[in-house]
Formats: structure tokens, sequence, C-alpha cells
């Protein structure tokens, strides 16, 4: 007994870069993987983590300082950074209870469709993060791993019913296929709300905009290093720093941009032979043959819908202007910037493509979002940290758009506090 | 034997480019056919068609420009449905690109 436990000890000392690793070895080994490919798998996730760390280096190293000078300078208290919904994910993998939320969701699931619960089965099992997500949250928050995969669980529950719900929205356009993404699900019924809402204002409910002619126009504007980029420099001037550390500021963000999805996606490539191993699974399922099925996919897929990407691009300085205008919010939005078409995709959606709903929908629930993000921030940090994320001590602290974005999480978690 | 090259584009160049990324190399590895896959955000894709000159471009989901080279909608490999019958087609292309051998 004492040997395990020491043994677990020493492995969980190490954190995710020596305990992913090892987990993906185990799941890998379970879906009938080669030996020497799982172990590989493993290697490749541990690495990612060492990468994903070097990033959020270069990110709170610079954007840490400036954050801090526009405080000062101007009383624009934005001090928690938006890492990004990719980094928010490599911190949820990296957690603990990783193989309970999964083992659990994948087996809840399966029930879920099994008993007519659920038409939707998710392969897409790189977004189980957000299971993951919501579970670790109440964990850090109570120390309890049971509560934690209940939370977990609950939240999967949530998105999987979100899932079937937005199905008729899609179904023309992606027949078979829903989207059980904890990223941008949580907050569908609120679009279709609104949509409804803005049908009966007069005025308001004529307003209209050609998609195409935004999205031509914009479509620098939406690649992430140019966001990065840009964004750099605003702060840079907010900062008032002299020419010369505007530009480092403006290149270092640009390259924050540029790397981290290089970096997640190491952690992408040693999940991939866990996905493989559940999509064989539906596939042979003799219980789930017959049954009226929908497939569960990552959310970025409804970016082909018309209108999201238009509106999404919009968002972007609007969000920011909301972040320094509202009062309350703390959260200094960037990387999560260069993905709010997904983010909003939903309003846009329910308003069958108009923008100009689309963006008004957004605006409202971008209140919502930087709430949510900045109300989390704490818990976020904390956790990271705990899991062995390196954020340098100080007043800076860590969050996301996309933590903004899990609705569910976050209702979860509050109860989950009440106890 | 030279290299296909293909790129693999979605939205953030994170989980569905690698996931197809994945599942082709391989597949190309048990046709023991050479590949070279890049991936990219669809945004990138007209740039990288330029410079990197795939034969064959995957996007997860419809890909929003009109290209040159053939492209592929990845939903099958995202899905796992259809998956094979996909497969089979698409390396019938390999082949007939292969024995054309023009560069």
């Amino acid at each position: 007994m004492e040997f395990i436990k020491g043994m677990l000890d020493f492995i969980l000392g190490m954190g995710p870069v020596a305990l992913m690793p090892l987990i993906i070895l185990i799941f890998g080994l379970i879906f009938k993987v080669k030996i020497q490919k799982a172990l590989k798998a493993g290697l490749t996730v541990g690495m990612g983590f060492i990468g994903i760390n070097a990033i959020i280096g270069i990110l709170v190293n610079n954007l840490g300082p400036a954050s801090q000078a526009m405080i000062e300078n101007w009383g624009i208290e934005l001090n928690v950074i938006d890492m990004g919904w990719a980094v928010t994910a490599a911190v949820s993998w990296g957690s603990v209870i990783v193989p309970f939320v999964f083992a659990s969701v994948l087996i809840v699931n399966i029930i879920m469709v099994y008993t007519g619960l659920t038409k939707t089965f998710s392969v897409d099992i790189w977004n189980y993060w957000s299971f993951i997500f919501g579970g670790a949250l109440v964990y850090y928050q109570t120390g309890n791993l049971v509560l934690g995969v209940l939370a977990g669980v609950i939240t999967a529950v949530g998105i999987l019913k979100l899932a079937d719900f937005a199905y008729p929205m899609t179904k023309d356009h992606y027949p078979g296929v829903s989207f059980p993404h904890g990223c941008t699900i949580s907050w569908a019924p609120f679009a279709v709300f609104m949509n409804k809402l803005i049908d009966k204002i007069p005025g308001l409910n004529q307003l209209k905009a050609d998609p195409d002619s935004i999205k031509k126009r914009l479509g620098f504007f939406g690649e992430p290093m140019v966001i990065g980029i840009i964004v750099g420099l605003i702060i840079g001037f907010s900062a008032m720093y002299d020419a010369q550390n505007i530009i480092l500021l403006a290149m270092n963000m640009g390259a924050v941009m540029l790397l981290m999805p290089k970096m997640v996606a190491l952690l992408m490539e040693g999940l991939s032979v866990i996905a493989s191993g559940a999509q064989e699974y539906l596939r042979n399922s003799e219980r789930l043959k017959g049954k009226d099925i929908l497939i569960g996919i990552d959310g970025a897929i409804i970016l082909g819908m018309p209108g999201v990407i238009a509106s999404g691009v919009l968002m972007v300085p609007i969000i920011l202007l909301l972040a320094v205008l509202l009062p309350g919010n703390r959260v200094l939005p960037f990387a999560d910037l260069s993905v709010l078409p997904i983010w909003f995709g939903w309003n846009t959606i329910a308003a069958k493509g108009n923008v100009v709903r689309g963006v008004l929908i957004s605006t409202v629930m971008a209140i919502f979002v930087l709430f949510i993000a900045t109300d989390l921030a704490q818990l976020t940090t904390t956790m990271a940290s705990e899991i062995g994320f390196a954020f340098p001590s100080g007043a800076t602290e860590i969050t996301s758009l996309a933590t903004g974005q899990h609705l569910i999480s976050w209702i979860v978690v509050k109860i989950f506090s009440i106890f | 034997m030279r290299k296909v090259k293909i790129i693999c584009a979605c939205a953030a160049a994170i989980a569905q480019s690698t996931m197809m990324q994945m599942r082709l190399q391989d597949e190309f590895e048990k046709r023991d056919i050479p590949v070279q896959i890049e991936k990219c955000i669809f945004a990138e894709i007209p740039g990288k068609v330029e410079s990197f000159k795939p034969n064959f471009v995957f996007g997860a989901g419809d890909v929003p420009y009109e290209l040159d080279v053939p492209v592929y909608n990845g939903f099958p490999i995202i899905t796992g449905i259809g998956m094979e019958a996909m497969f089979e087609s698409f390396f019938e292309d390999v082949q007939k690109l292969l024995e054309s051998n023009i560069d």
C-alpha cells in the first residue's frame, strides 16, 4: 500500500508532463492500440504540455506587465489574461480527474443513447475537455473527487441534450451530425430566445446585412497572427510603452497566436489515438446499431453556416470595447479573439444568417461571457497552478473567453459551492 | 516514389485537422505511399496552396474557396461514418496521380 501511494505521489508530483503520457498509454492499450504507437502518442502529449508551458510564459511575461501598466496609466483594471480555449483545454487534460470523468462520460453517453435519453453520441473525444473542465473546477474547489466526476457528468448530460435541441437549426446543412461542443452549445437556447425577442421589436426586426461582402473585407483580420499583432499594438499604446517596446509586445502577441495552436495540436496527436478507438467502438457496437443516432462532433464546423464568420469577426472590436467599459469585468480578451466566429456562431444561426441580429445577440451574450470568465478566473488560476502549469506568481490571473462559454459548468460550480 | 502532399484545414488548426492528419498518415503508411501533410486554418488555405503546392486539400467541413486542387470534405474521418468508402475513392485518385507522375 505504502509503495503504491509512493508511486502515485511520485507521478502526480511531476504534473501532466509525466501523468498524461501514462494515462494515454493505458487508454491506448485498452483500445487495443499497438504498444509502440500508444507509447509514442503518450510521450507526444507530454512534450505538448512542455511546449504549451513555454508559450504561456511568453504570453504572461509580456501581457502581465502591460496590463499592470494599463491599470497604473488609465485605471483600466483588466488584470485577468484571456489565455484562450486551447490552454484551458490543456489545463483540463492535465488534471488528475481525466480518466474518471472520461470513462464516466463515455459510459453515460452510451447508456443515454441506448435508452433514448439523447440522440447524440459524441465521437469528439478532444472536446471531452469541456466535461473534464466542469469536473475539474468542482474538484479543485471542493477537493472531492466524487463531486468532481459528478459535475463532469452533469455538464456532459446538459451538453448532449443541448446538442439534440440545436439539431433542427443545422439539420439542412449538416444532416446526421450534432454539436455537443461545450464551448458553444451552452448558449444556443439563449440565441433562440433572443432571436424571438428581436422579432417582436419594431424597427430592430427589419435590419439586415449581407454576410459575403463583410466576410471578404474582414478575412485578413480574422487571421490569428494579425489579431495578435493588432491587439498587441493597442495594448502597447495603452500601456504607454515606447515605440520599441510596443513593436516587441505586438510581435510577441502575434507569436503566441501563431505558436500556441501548434503546441496544443501535439496534445491532439496523442489524443487522436483514443478518439479513433471510440469511433471504432461506435461503428462496431451491436447495441447501437439501428438506433437513430446523431454523431456528435466539434462545433467549429458551424463556421460553414451563412453569416457566422462575418458576425464573429465584427465581435472582435465589440468585445474589446465591452471589456473596457463593463463595470466588474477584469478579463483582457486576447487568445480567444481568433475564434469568436465559433464562440458566437449559434447566435447568427438562430437568426438564420442575419449578421445584424447575430452581432446584436452576441453583444448581449458577450456581457455574460465576460462576467463568467471573470468570476471563474481565480478558481481557474488555482487549478492551473496546482496541476503544474508554470504561471509567474503575482497579480496576474488567467481565464479564457471559452470559460465564459461554459454556462452549464458555471451553474454547476455555483450550485456545488453551496455545500 | 515522390511524396503526395496534402493540406488538412480546420477552424483553429488544432483538433480536426490533426485528427485528419493522423488518420491519413496511417492510411498512407498501410499502403506504403510516402506522404507529407501540413495543417492550417481555413483562412490560410489559399496562401498555403500557393506555397506548399499540395496535391489534395482536406477540410473539416466545406472549404469556402475555389481551388485548382482537388478538395475533400473530411467529415467521414471526423465522424468515422463512411470513412472506408471515402478512403477507397480517395486512394484511387492518389493512384492516378502517382501513375500520371507529372510534377
